[in-house]
C-alpha cells in the first residue's frame, strides 16, 4: 500500500471516530466514499496506472472502501444509540399532570330506565311500539272500556284540545293501535310520554309510562304474576319480594296493583296490571273465547326514583346538570 | 273516605286490631292506610270507582265479614213514631232518572240545639266539618248507611216537589255562593216555581238550612247513576253525595236512611215527624242480572282450579245468590246483591273469587311461547347510536315538558303553521304544544348558568307539534345546544369559545353514523331566532330537515351570556340504521396529494368551489380537504385565502404524476374560468 493510501485511510478512520453527530458522519462519508469522494477518486485514478498494477491497487482500494463502510456503520449505530440515550435522559415529564380530556355527557336517567325496561322485555320476546301523543277519545278511553262520563275518566285528569283531541293519559292507546294494525296474537310494550293535569311534589303534568300487553291462546293470571316478578327481579337486579293486591282498571278484570317490599319494610306501589277485560277484546273484534291476555303499566319516574333513591319527581324536569351528570 | 276504627268496633263483639284490619282490607282490594287523628286510629280509604258499595260503615262491615269470617251486628232500622200527617206531594217527571224518591216533613224541632260533641267529633274524624245539626246528622247517616240525604228548609218549598230534567240555561244559586247554568242533561229537584237543587250533587242556596229553620223536608232518593255520572265534573262541583250517587247507591236503603235520620234528630232535638211520602217505580230500579259463571272460564283466566266448595263459600260470603248448574260441574248462575253495581259480567265474578281466594295464593308460572327472533331492536339500536355519539361529544340529554308558552312557540319556529292550543292548560306558560325543542334547551341553559355551570352542551329527542287542517301533526326531532368553551379548562389544550363549526362538525359526525353525510347539504338561510349570516338549513336532497345556527344576539342579549349558544334541530326520522350494507373489495394503491391555494372574494362560499371541482368528475379524486382559511390585511379587505388539499387515489392502479398534473390543470382552468379567484 502506498503511503498516500495508508495516510488517507488513517485520516479517514480518525475523521469517522471524531464525528459527534449523524449529520457530520454523513458528510465524512460523502467526503471519502461519495461519488466524488477521495476513495472514489483513487478508484478512478486506477486507469492511469500500468494495467499490471491495476488489480493489486484496485483490490487495496476496495478493501479500504469496505473498511471505511464498516467503520461508518459502526459509528452510525453508536451515534444512534447515543442519540436515543440522550432523548431518554430528556424524556422525563410530570406524569402527575392531568390528561387531556374532552367533555363527556350522559343520557337522562329516565332514558336510562326506559332503555333497561325495553331491553328486558325485548329479551322476553316483546315488540316495542310507539304512537301519537295527541290522541282521540276513542283510543285513549272508549276502546279501553271507559265510555263517556265514566268515573274512571275523572281519575285521568285530561288535557284537551278543540275537536275532541286530547293528550294521551296513558300509553295503552298505542297498544290499541298495534292491535288494529297487527291483530292477535300480540306481545308488545308501549313506552312513552303521557300527560295528566296534575302538578305537585309527587306529580308532574307530563311523565313516562311503559305499558305491556300480551294476547294469545291460554294466557292466564299465573303468567302475569310470573312475567312481572321476573321483570322486577331483572330491573332491580335482585330477588325482590312482591305482593299482588286487587285493584280497579276499566280495561282489566281481574285487576291488580303490585307492591314491592322496600329494604325498610314498606310496601311500595310500583305497577298496575290485570287480565284484559273481555269488553276491550270485543271492541277490537277479537274472539274472547279463543284469546285471553294480560296487560300491565308502570311509571318510569317511579321506578327510577326507587332504583336510585330520588325523592322528588320534579328533579327529572329541572334538567340540572349536577343532577343529570350523576347517571353516567 | 275516612272512618275511625272505634265506629267499626261498635258492631263487633271484640275490638279490631287496626293494623290487621288495614292489611286485610288492602289485600282484598280496598286501598287504605292507618292514620291517627286526635290520638284516635282512623282508616283512610282511597276507594276505586268500582267499589261504590264500600262508601259507608255498612259497606266496610260487609266487606270485613266477607274476608275475615267475623260476624257483625246489623244496623237497626226501626220505624219512627208519626206525629202529624203533613206531606209535600211528589211529582217525579222522569222516573227512569229517579226510581226511588222518599221525603218526610219534620216540624218544630229545637233549632237552638247544637250538634252534640260525639257527633261533631265523629264527623271530624271522618274528615267532615260540622255545619249545623241537620246537615251533620244527614252526613252521619250517609257515612253510616251510604245513602246521601238532602234537607230543605220547609218554608222554602212551594206546594210540591218536582223531579225533572233542567231546562236549557236554567240557573241555580249553589250553597257555595256561585251560580250554575244548567241544561237538559241535568236532573233537578224543584218546586213549581224554581229549582231547589241539582239532583245528587248540591242544593240551592235559598232552600238550605239556616239558623231560622225549624221545620224541614228530608229527601232520600235513588238516582240512576248514569244520570249523575260526570255531572259534578261538568259543574266542577264535587260533593260527597255526587261521589256516591255517580258510582251507585243501593236502591233498597232509602227508607232505612230516612228513618235513621229521624231517629237521631228526635233523640237530639225532638221534632214532629210526618209520614214518609214516596214515589217508587220498582221496574226502573236497577236489576242485577243473573250471570253465568263457568268453572272452566275461572280456570282459563286464573290458571288454577279452585274447588267447588271454596267457590260456593266465597260467593256466599259476598251475599251472592248462587244456583248450581249440573251440580256445579258446569258452574253456577249467580246474582249479586243490589249494592254491587260493579258486578256486571262473568269476569267481574272471577275477580271477586280471585280477590277473596287471595291473589297471593295464586302461583306464578312462565308462559310457553313460540320463540320470535324477529321483533327487532332497531329502535333501541338507533337510540344507542345517537346517545353514545352525542354523549361522547359532550352533550347531556335533557327532557322538557311538551307544552310551552305561546310566545316561546312564536319566536322559535320559522313557519306560520298553526300550533296546538290546550283547552284547559295548567298555566299560560304551559298552554301550547311546543313546535321546537329550542325554547326548552334555552331555559335549561339559563337554569344551569345560574348554577355556575360553564361549558354546557345539551340535547333532547322529542316530539314537536303543529296543527294541519285542524288535525294534530307530530314529528320527532333531535335538537342540541352548545355554549361555552370548546374544551373544558385544562393546561394542555387551547380553549376557544364554541362556534358554528364545532357544532356543525358534531352534526356531520352524527350524520356520518347514519351514512347521510354526503347526502346532506347546508344552505345559508335566515331563521327568526338565529343570527343572520350564521344560520343554515340542513337539507336532505331538496327537503329541509332542520336548522343549525348561532342564536340571534337580540334573543340572548338579556341573558348576559359570555358567548352566543349554537343550536341545531333535525328531523329524527331521517336517521335510519342501515340494514343493507355491502362490502366493496378494495386493493391498496398509494395516493398522491396536491395542494391548491386560492385567493378569492370573501362572498364566495367554499361550497361553490368544491361543487365546481366535483362537477369535473375526475375519476380518481378521492377526497377534498380544506386545510386552511385565512383572512387578513396582507391579502386585502373582503378577500380570503383558502387552501385545499386534493387526494388522488385509484382503486385499480398506481397513478402517475403526469395524469395527476393533467387533472390539476383541468381543475385550475375550471376554477379560474368560473370564479373570480386567483391561484397562488
Amino acid at each position: 500500500m502506498t503511503k498516500s493510501l495508508s495516510d488517507l485511510t488513517r485520516q479517514a478512520i480518525e475523521d469517522i471516530s471524531n464525528c459527534s453527530s449523524l449529520k457530520e458522519l454523513d458528510s465524512v462519508r460523502v467526503f471519502y466514499l461519495g461519488k466524488k469522494g477521495k476513495v472514489s477518486l483513487e478508484l478512478k485514478s486506477l486507469s492511469n496506472l500500468d494495467p499490471k498494477e491495476r488489480p493489486k491497487f484496485g483490490k487495496q482500494i476496495n478493501e479500504i472502501k469496505k473498511t471505511l463502510q464498516e467503520k461508518i456503520s459502526l459509528k452510525k449505530a453508536d451515534l444512534n444509540n447515543q442519540k436515543i440515550k440522550a432523548s431518554i435522559e430528556d424524556a422525563a415529564i410530570d406524569i402527575t399532570l392531568p390528561g387531556k380530556t374532552s367533555l363527556i355527557g350522559n343520557i337522562h336517567p329516565l332514558s336510562k330506565t326506559l332503555n333497561e325496561i325495553e331491553k328486558i322485555f325485548i329479551n322476553a320476546g316483546f315488540l316495542v311500539d310507539d304512537g301519537p301523543e295527541i290522541e282521540d277519545e276513542y283510543h285513549n278511553f272508549t276502546a279501553l272500556n271507559m265510555p263517556d262520563n265514566h268515573p274512571a275518566r275523572a281519575m285521568h285528569d285530561t288535557f284537551y284540545f278543540d275537536n275532541e283531541y286530547l293528550l294521551r293519559t296513558h300509553t295503552s292507546p298505542i297498544q290499541i293501535r298495534t292491535m288494529e294494525r297487527d291483530g292477535v296474537p300480540i306481545r308488545v310494550i308501549a313506552p312513552g310520554k303521557v300527560y295528566r293535569r296534575d302538578s305537585d311534589i309527587t306529580h308532574t303534568p307530563m311523565f313516562h309510562q311503559v305499558e305491556g300487553l300480551v294476547i294469545d291462546n291460554d294466557i292466564n293470571f299465573t303468567h302475569l304474576k310470573g312475567i312481572l316478578h321476573d321483570f322486577i327481579n331483572s330491573f332491580f337486579n335482585d330477588d325482590m319480594n312482591l305482593r299482588f293486591r286487587p285493584s280497579y282498571f276499566p280495561f282489566t278484570e281481574p285487576s291488580a296493583e303490585v307492591d314491592l317490599l322496600s329494604s325498610d319494610g314498606q310496601w311500595l306501589e310500583i305497577l298496575g296490571c290485570g287480565m284484559v277485560h273481555p269488553k276491550v277484546l270485543d271492541n277490537l273484534g277479537i274472539d274472547n273465547k279463543k284469546f285471553s291476555g294480560y296487560a300491565f303499566g308502570m311509571g318510569v319516574e317511579r321506578l327510577t326514583m326507587l332504583k336510585y333513591g330520588i325523592k322528588d319527581i320534579r328533579l327529572f324536569y329541572e334538567n340540572d346538570l349536577s343532577f343529570l351528570s350523576q347517571f353516567k | 273516605m275516612k272512618l275511625p276504627i272505634n265506629w267499626l268496633n261498635e258492631f263487633f263483639r271484640q275490638d279490631l286490631d287496626p293494623d290487621n284490619v288495614v292489611d286485610k282490607l288492602t289485600l282484598s282490594g280496598l286501598e287504605c292506610k292507618l292514620v291517627t287523628h286526635k290520638n284516635k286510629p282512623v282508616i283512610d280509604f282511597s276507594l276505586t270507582p268500582n267499589r261504590a258499595d264500600c262508601f259507608s260503615v255498612k259497606g266496610i262491615l260487609q266487606e270485613l265479614s266477607a274476608i275475615s269470617n267475623k260476624s257483625y251486628q246489623e244496623l237497626t232500622d226501626a220505624d219512627c213514631e208519626i206525629h202529624h200527617k203533613d206531606i209535600i206531594p211528589i211529582e217525579v217527571k222522569s222516573v227512569k232518572d229517579c226510581p226511588v224518591f222518599l221525603t218526610r216533613v219534620i216540624k218544630n224541632y229545637n233549632n237552638k240545639t247544637q250538634s252534640p260533641q260525639w257527633l261533631k267529633e265523629r264527623l271530624e274524624l271522618c274528615g267532615f266539618k260540622s255545619i249545623n245539626l241537620i246537615v251533620d246528622i244527614a252526613n252521619l247517616v250517609m257515612l253510616e248507611t251510604g245513602q246521601p240525604l238532602h234537607t230543605y228548609d220547609l218554608d222554602c218549598i212551594k206546594s210540591k216537589i218536582i223531579v225533572r230534567r233542567a231546562k236549557n240555561k236554567e240557573t241555580l244559586n249553589i250553597l257555595d255562593g256561585t251560580q250554575k247554568i244548567l241544561n237538559k242533561n241535568f236532573l233537578i229537584i224543584a218546586d213549581d216555581k224554581k229549582p231547589l237543587g241539582v239532583a245528587g250533587i248540591m242544593g240551592s242556596l235559598e232552600s238550605g238550612i239556616s239558623e231560622k229553620t225549624s221545620s224541614i223536608l228530608v229527601e232520600s232518593a235513588y238516582f240512576n247513576y248514569e244520570t249523575i255520572m260526570g255531572k259534578a265534573r261538568m259543574l266542577s262541583l264535587y260533593s260527597e253525595a255526587s261521589l256516591r250517587f255517580e258510582r251507585g247507591v243501593d236502591p233498597n236503603i232509602q227508607k232505612n236512611a230516612i228513618e235513621r235520620f229521624t231517629q237521631i234528630l228526635n233523640q237530639v232535638a225532638g221534632g214532629e215527624n210526618g209520614p214518609i211520602s214516596q214515589s217508587i217505580s220498582n221496574k226502573d230500579k236497577p236489576k242485577n242480572k243473573t250471570i253465568l259463571l263457568r268453572k272452566e272460564q275461572i280456570k282459563r283466566i286464573l290458571g288454577i282450579t279452585i274447588p267447588n266448595q271454596k267457590i260456593k263459600s266465597i260467593l256466599g260470603k259476598l251475599k251472592m245468590d248462587t244456583q248450581e248448574i249440573d251440580f256445579g260441574y258446569e258452574g253456577w248462575k249467580v246474582k249479586a246483591p243490589s249494592y254491587r253495581f260493579d258486578i256486571e259480567d262473568e269476569c267481574d265474578l272471577i275477580e271477586e273469587i280471585a280477590r277473596i281466594y287471595g291473589y297471593d295464593t295464586i302461583p306464578e308460572t312462565r308462559e310457553t311461547q313460540e320463540i320470535n327472533l324477529n321483533q327487532g331492536t332497531k329502535r333501541l339500536d338507533k337510540r344507542n347510536i345517537i346517545n353514545n355519539l352525542l354523549c361522547n361529544l359532550g352533550y347531556s340529554e335533557v327532557i322538557n315538558y311538551s307544552f310551552v308558552s305561546p310566545s316561546m312557540n312564536a319566536s322559535s319556529n320559522n313557519s306560520t303553521i298553526d300550533v296546538m292550543d290546550l283547552r284547559n292548560p295548567l298555566s299560560l306558560e304551559m298552554s301550547v304544544m311546543r313546535n321546537s325543542l329550542w325554547p326548552g334547551l334555552l331555559s335549561n341553559l339559563v337554569y344551569n348558568i345560574k348554577r355556575q355551570q360553564k361549558d354546557i352542551r345539551l340535547f333532547e329527542i322529542g316530539k314537536v307539534f303543529s296543527s294541519l287542517n285542524k288535525s294534530p301533526h307530530e314529528i320527532t326531532v333531535i335538537a342540541g345546544l352548545a355554549y361555552g368553551k370548546s374544551n373544558r379548562e385544562q393546561w394542555a389544550k387551547t380553549n376557544t369559545p364554541i362556534d358554528f363549526f364545532d357544532v356543525k362538525g358534531d352534526l356531520e359526525t352524527l350524520l356520518e353514523c347514519f351514512n347521510l353525510k354526503s347526502e346532506v347539504s347546508f344552505k345559508q338561510k335566515t331563521h327568526k331566532i338565529l343570527c343572520p349570516g350564521r344560520t343554515a338549513s340542513i337539507n336532505l336532497k331538496n327537503k329541509v330537515i332542520g336548522y343549525i345556527g348561532e342564536l340571534n344576539p337580540e334573543v340572548t342579549n338579556d341573558l348576559k351570556l359570555d358567548s352566543n349558544p349554537i343550536v341545531f334541530e333535525l328531523d329524527h326520522d331521517v336517521l335510519k340504521t342501515s340494514m343493507d350494507l355491502n362490502y366493496l373489495p378494495s386493493k391498496y394503491f398509494p395516493y398522491s396529494r396536491r395542494d391548491l391555494s386560492l385567493l378569492m372574494d370573501e362572498e364566495i362560499e367554499i361550497n361553490e368551489v368544491i361543487e365546481l371541482i366535483e362537477s369535473i368528475k375526475i375519476k380518481d379524486l378521492e377526497e377534498i380537504i380544506i386545510f386552511d382559511v385565512f383572512k387578513g390585511d396582507k391579502i386585502g379587505a373582503d378577500r380570503k385565502s383558502v387552501s385545499i388539499g386534493l387526494i388522488f387515489q385509484s382503486k385499480s392502479r398506481t397513478l402517475n404524476d403526469d395524469e395527476i398534473d393533467q387533472s390539476m390543470l383541468m381543475i385550475n382552468q375550471k376554477i379560474l374560468r368560473k370564479l373570480n379567484v386567483t391561484v397562488r
